[in-house]
């Protein structure tokens, strides 16, 4: 049921050759399994325990059988000889009894002990590329965040690895036991009885054949079915999701036309695994049968020149129905390797994204120094950046003393929140440098960078937890730190109406709160850090003016004390800094205090002009 | 004809899970007489075989014409065997996908039918998770559990027949496990069903922590959480690993145990029909008998104490689904539906009171409104007072009752729902577009539209030169399969889906919030142009979006608390004019902003050269679409 959820499965977009078994994806499995290789090899210790005792209990029944129809002279069948004499006193046939209980018991252990071994194996290996693939996806740059579906990266860590296990209970090794046990018995037949062994494998080319052919048709059968039930469900989920659309245009009946189709198509495809499953499945049940008629065809022809037993026609019989039963449920194996290899594909494609740089290690000279009291100096110089073909920062240079506070202004797209990234090393530079307090932020190791900083987000992002997590994030904060973070951004007032005050449950989507709460949330978690520097993207969208008072003067206490730079989008934010750049086009094209602007004549000039003229026609 | 939400038949009323079931197995009777004689068939072949086998041992020893018979008749029984066995899978798994065809198609064209209502109350992932698990589960149920539902206890008694008339109290000993061992394997599933779910459970836990740390990506490392949210994602990974375990462990255990009943029972006939033999009570032949049917019953015999959780399981699940198909779509055409085949576009509320389900405090109360036809109705007020809501109502997307809203005097809930919707364009806030090219999108609405008209919507909508810079054009893919396009390129392509269809009345919720300033201007410059006829109903934050409006209403706690026109709302001195003066100071510095372009054109970017020479000439606010791309001419 794996990639069934809803995942789409586009042409060209994710590969799906319904590959059963690809030796690179093992190799690369490999180093994960590697510190369990203890369990392979039980595993693999067990395969000829348990061949023999499968094969042991057809060799008693059958010198039981010889004892009832020839007497005990000839009750011997091939090398049981020794273990079918009675022991304990017990009559004969007793005897035998105890012996196939005891060795069903043994069987019973032996399987129990290697499926389990196969799933402490599975379940620990993938429990180990889970975690490996969570921190590789957590080491991945901000660029690869921005095109890989959220979705997608779900199913790589949960559906994909859950399919990766099913390889491990049903997979491999298994095959090997099987073709192991198929071997034995071959060797013990010939050896019991060549003439009879000969006739006894006259059909094993035919299925040989059948099975090839069954291989091939079964392969793209399967394939089919997967691929079309990712695109139903795909579908369904779109129009889950656009349901407002879908009903709003009246779109209904062309849209179930469409979903109809794609789901008789599913179907069929379904229909003709079915048929190829089937075909199988009685294919070899007529083989068994038909080998067992041919086995007491010329088994009746030794028998009566005297040269075999009816206990070794019974033994041929129940080998070769062993011989014949693993190919029962090879579709169903077929169908759990070649998903389970389509898994390991998309995850090692994720394993092989690049990750972002490390910051240098930290030098104990630097850890020592620490973040000095009262904000931290910024440089910029000659920063370029593009995404893609798109270069959104050109040659940008500046300088933040410590303590300062710093407007950016510009339109959409002019690169300033790019500039708050780079700051915060979310993207790497690619021409210039940028400096924290005389270093150059790629010398600083990331998490130092990042801890003396503060990010306040234009989307704020909440976790699922309660509210006081949401505060601070998992770190030890003190409780009067967050108090007073909560105070100073009038969070307090919102905590107090919540009925569960800081254990207020809060989710994802952060449906219980409003716009205007959400971007206070984000200011107290911002104080909670205690930054020297913070950077700030405001909110572009509109909220109530009560709401736009608290927020404005929770701004007030968020930027005290601390080096800010602020893409603003408020007027009141602009009049209260330092200085204000104005970006365009991804350069500066002025910059200057408030005053200074104005008496520069220039683009702010014009704005503050216009600004002035519009309150005079409103008033 | 009208859309019929209940397209193929079975899926209307209330109905037991086994009720339902039968309502879908009626439509393909004959599949299932043919499915029955191939069962049976199959039932006569099963019994043959051992039988057979039994004759040939007894003729071991005789002549050689006799023994030739009998290998015949087995020879005979196992192609018999075999292709009944292929048939009767091959037709009674047909059966079951066909219904999971028939339930699927039926669940898909009922949940189009549902109001917004029902997705307010239902998440996504529930309704995917039926249509993925509980069908995958009612699959499971028709075609593995039914087929040995019907086969196996036929199989089985046939046996047992067979058995008892050769020796009753070998066949007492031999198959007395086989019961209780059906017993013991449908409690054990059971157990097993649970532990399963507690382990998909974990991991819903585990998809959580790998979402928000994918969708806060900036988040977590700009607040450097790296290494804490590995910590808190490695315990709940230990936890689903224990709960894994867990299941395996019981599946591994459930399994080995299973291999001990064939072996318990064959060994007792050894013994018990050794010793009958050795008395003359038997042949060994009979020996023979006992353990053919033992081997050929111990899998579908396993397979029942599963059946019996796949059966319990698959009616759960249909009973699931059924409680979305059992909900009546209450947007439907009722028996006294008017005969109207146009709108001409006045909408009347008249004391509407509006609660969502599920909430005490109405969204929005006493709204008494009338919007003549043709004229322009613009909607403000803070956010959660009631707009989208009052807007959502007039396309019946949420339930209303009646007597509250009135389309041309005639009642909301009276109006046949195709024509209403087909005469009614709605801009939702969120944009949402199809993972489909964008001229796809843009024609959603008349899927038949040329892509002349395409262009046309989108030249309208201000997006036409934007997505012929796409590499592909019009047929570039969009959302989570193609490009990603941005918030105002969104919404405009939203805007362009309305544009291309002609209808009487156009709702625009809040949907020219992430244009910038100029586009907007651009676009109701055109509408205004246009809207000869139309009737419109404008959601803004901004007011530059609702100050030519015909009228203006101030929604404040799903109240009407201002209504006039800008100036007057204006001298008022409310929450507009408050409104008004707040944000005419910021939209204007924007504006300002972004055309910055005029002091410092960017020979890169024409468009915005473009853009700064219309500031360059005079007021921004003419309102006249100067800068429409060609093809506006008309």
């Amino acid at each position: 049921m794996s990639e069934e959820r809803g995942e789409a499965v586009g042409p060209g977009r994710e590969r799906d050759l319904g590959k059963v078994y690809d030796s690179e994806l093992i190799r690369r499995l490999w180093p994960f399994m590697r510190p369990y290789r203890g369990w392979i090899g039980f595993n693999f210790a067990l395969i000829p325990v348990r061949a023999v005792l499968e094969l042991m209990p057809a060799l008693i029944v059958g010198a039981a059988l010889n004892t009832l129809t020839e007497g005990a002279a000839r009750s011997e069948v091939g090398w049981m000889a020794p273990f079918v004499v009675p022991r304990f006193g017990l009559p004969p046939l007793a005897w035998m009894f105890v012996l196939v209980l005891g060795i069903s018991l043994l069987t019973l252990c032996v399987d129990w002990l290697r499926a389990f071994t196969m799933i402490s194996l599975g379940q620990r290996t993938i429990r180990d590329v889970r975690s490996a693939l969570f921190d590789h996806v957590q080491r991945l740059p901000m660029r690869f965040f921005d095109r890989y579906p959220v979705g997608r990266l779900v199913t790589r860590l949960t559906n994909d690895l859950e399919n990766l296990a099913e390889m491990f209970s049903a997979g491999v090794i298994a095959m090997v036991a099987d073709v192991f046990v198929m071997v034995v018995i071959l060797s013990m037949l010939f050896s019991m009885e060549p003439r009879l062994a000969l006739a006894a494998l006259a059909l094993v080319p035919v299925l040989g054949i059948a099975a090839a052919i069954f291989r091939y048709k079964v392969r793209e059968a399967y394939r089919e079915v997967r691929v079309k039930i990712a695109r139903l469900n795909a579908q369904l989920q779109e129009t889950i999701t656009g349901m407002k659309v879908v009903q709003l245009f009246a779109r209904e009946r062309r849209n179930f036309e469409d979903f109809k189709r794609e789901n008789a198509s599913h179907r069929d495809s379904w229909l003709r695994s079915i048929r190829y499953d089937a075909l199988l499945f009685s294919t070899v049940d007529l083989a068994t049968n038909l080998t067992r008629a041919l086995i007491f065809w010329f088994g009746f022809r030794l028998m009566d020149a005297d040269e075999i037993t009816l206990g070794t026609i019974y033994v041929f019989s129940d080998y070769m129905g062993r011989f014949f039963r693993p190919l029962m449920d090879l579709s169903a194996k077929y169908s759990v390797m070649q998903s389970s290899m389509a898994s390991a594909e998309r995850v090692f494609q994720l394993l092989d994204e690049p990750r972002e740089p490390e910051g240098r290690i930290e030098s104990p000279v630097a850890a020592a120094a620490g973040p000095q009291p009262g904000g931290c100096e910024i440089e910029f110089d000659g920063v370029t950046f593009s995404y893609g073909a798109e270069t959104v920062l050109r040659d940008v240079s500046f300088r933040v003393a410590a303590g300062e506070r710093v407007a950016i202004v510009g339109h959409t797209g002019s690169g300033k929140t790019t500039t708050l990234k780079l700051l915060a090393r979310l993207y790497e530079l690619q021409n210039g440098s940028i400096r924290v307090d005389g270093r150059d932020i790629r010398e600083i190791p990331k998490p130092e960078l990042r801890r003396r900083l503060a990010f306040v987000l234009q989307d704020v992002f909440l976790f699922d937890g309660d509210l006081r997590y949401n505060i601070v994030l998992g770190r030890d904060v003190a409780g009067d730190v967050v108090d007073e973070a909560a105070r100073a951004t009038h969070v307090d007032a919102l905590v107090e109406r919540l009925p569960n005050g800081w254990q207020h449950k809060v989710s994802e989507r952060g449906v219980n709160f409003s716009t205007g709460q959400r971007q206070l949330l984000s200011f107290a978690r911002a104080l909670a850090r205690e930054p020297q520097l913070l950077l700030l993207d405001e909110a572009t969208s509109s909220v109530d003016t009560e709401t736009e008072a608290l927020i404005q003067d929770a701004l007030q206490h968020l930027m005290e004390g601390k080096t800010s730079i602020v893409v603003a989008h408020r007027l009141s934010t602009i009049k209260d800094v330092d200085r204000i750049y104005v970006f365009h086009h991804g350069a500066i094209c002025e910059h200057g205090t408030h005053d200074e602007l104005l008496d520069q004549r220039g683009v702010y000039w014009r704005l503050y002009q216009l600004q002035y003229a519009q309150q005079e026609t409103a008033a | 004809m009208l859309w019929s939400p209940v397209m193929d038949g079975g899926s209307a009323g209330s109905q037991k899970p086994l009720g339902r079931l039968f309502a879908y197995m009626r439509l393909a009777p004959r599949a299932y007489v043919l499915g029955g004689i191939l069962t049976l068939l199959y039932v006569g072949c099963f019994q043959l075989i051992p039988l057979s086998v039994r004759n040939i041992v007894a003729a071991l020893e005789g002549p050689q014409a006799v023994l030739q018979r009998q290998v015949v008749y087995l020879v005979l029984a196992a192609v018999g065997l075999a292709l009944s066995r292929l048939f009767s899978r091959v037709v009674m798994f047909n059966i079951g996908r066909e219904i999971e065809f028939r339930i699927r198609n039926d669940y898909f064209s009922h949940l189009q039918s549902l109001p917004q209502s029902f997705y307010l109350a239902h998440r996504t992932g529930d309704l995917m998770s039926r249509a993925v698990n509980d069908i995958n589960s009612i699959r499971m149920f028709l075609g593995m559990g039914l087929l040995n539902l019907l086969q196996t206890p036929v199989l089985f008694l046939g046996g047992l027949v067979v058995m008892l008339r050769v020796d009753a109290s070998l066949t007492l000993w031999s198959m007395a496990s086989f019961p209780l061992f059906v017993l013991v394997t449908r409690h054990y599933s059971r157990y097993m069903f649970h532990a399963n779910l507690a382990g998909q459970e974990q991991l819903g836990k585990v998809s959580t922590v790998v979402q928000e740390n994918a969708s806060g990506a900036l988040v977590v490392k700009s607040y450097d959480l790296s290494d804490l949210e590995r910590d808190r994602f490695e315990d709940q990974n230990q936890e689903l690993f224990r709960r894994m375990m867990r299941v395996g462990v019981m599946q591994t255990t459930m399994f080995a145990a299973v291999g001990l009943v064939p072996s318990l029972s064959a060994a007792l006939v050894l013994w018990l029909g050794g010793q009958r033999v050795q008395a003359g009570l038997l042949g060994v032949e009979d020996l023979w008998l006992f353990w053919g049917y033992i081997a050929a019953l111990t899998f579908p015999i396993m397979m029942l104490g599963f059946v019996v959780s796949i059966t319990q399981r698959g009616l759960a699940a249909l009973e699931r689904l059924g409680s979305v198909l059992d909900i009546v779509p209450t947007i439907r055409d009722r028996d006294d539906t008017a005969r109207v085949s146009e709108v001409a576009g006045r909408v009347e509320f008249r004391n509407l009171t509006f609660t969502h389900p599920g909430s005490y405090l109405p969204a929005l109360e006493g709204i008494d409104l009338t919007v003549e036809a043709g004229s322009t109705v613009g909607i403000v007020g803070p956010v959660g007072s009631g707009k989208t809501t009052l807007v959502s109502l007039v396309p019946r997307i949420l339930e209303v009752e009646d007597g509250e809203i009135f389309i041309d005097g005639v009642d909301l809930n009276r109006m046949p729902v195709q024509v209403l919707r087909s005469s009614i364009a709605m801009v939702p806030q969120d944009s949402f577009l199809f993972s489909v090219s964008v001229a796809e999108n843009i024609r959603y609405g008349v899927p038949d539209a040329g892509l002349d008209e395409v262009r046309r919507a989108a030249a309208r909508a201000q997006v036409e030169r934007e997505i012929e810079e796409f590499e592909d054009g019009f047929d570039t893919v969009v959302g989570e399969r193609g490009v990603t396009l941005s918030g105002g390129q969104r919404q405009r392509v939203a805007l362009a889906r309305a544009m291309i269809l002609h209808p009487s009345i156009l709702i625009l919720d809040d949907s020219l919030s992430s244009v910038d300033h100029g586009t907007e201007e651009a676009i109701l410059g055109d509408l205004e142009g246009r809207r000869r006829g139309r009737t419109c109903f404008i959601v803004a934050h901004r007011i530059s979006a609702v100050r030519n409006a015909d009228q203006i209403v101030v929604l404040e706690n799903g109240r009407i608390a201002e209504r006039g026109t800008h100036r007057e709302l204006v001298e008022l001195g409310g929450f507009y004019a408050r409104l008004h003066r707040r944000q005419e100071l910021l939209s204007e510095l924007e504006l300002e902003l972004e055309d910055g372009g005029a002091v410092i054109p960017d020979p890169a970017r024409p468009g915005m050269a473009a853009g700064g020479a219309r500031t360059a000439h005079g007021s921004p606010r003419s309102g006249a679409p100067g800068t429409a791309p060609a093809g506006e001419s008309s």
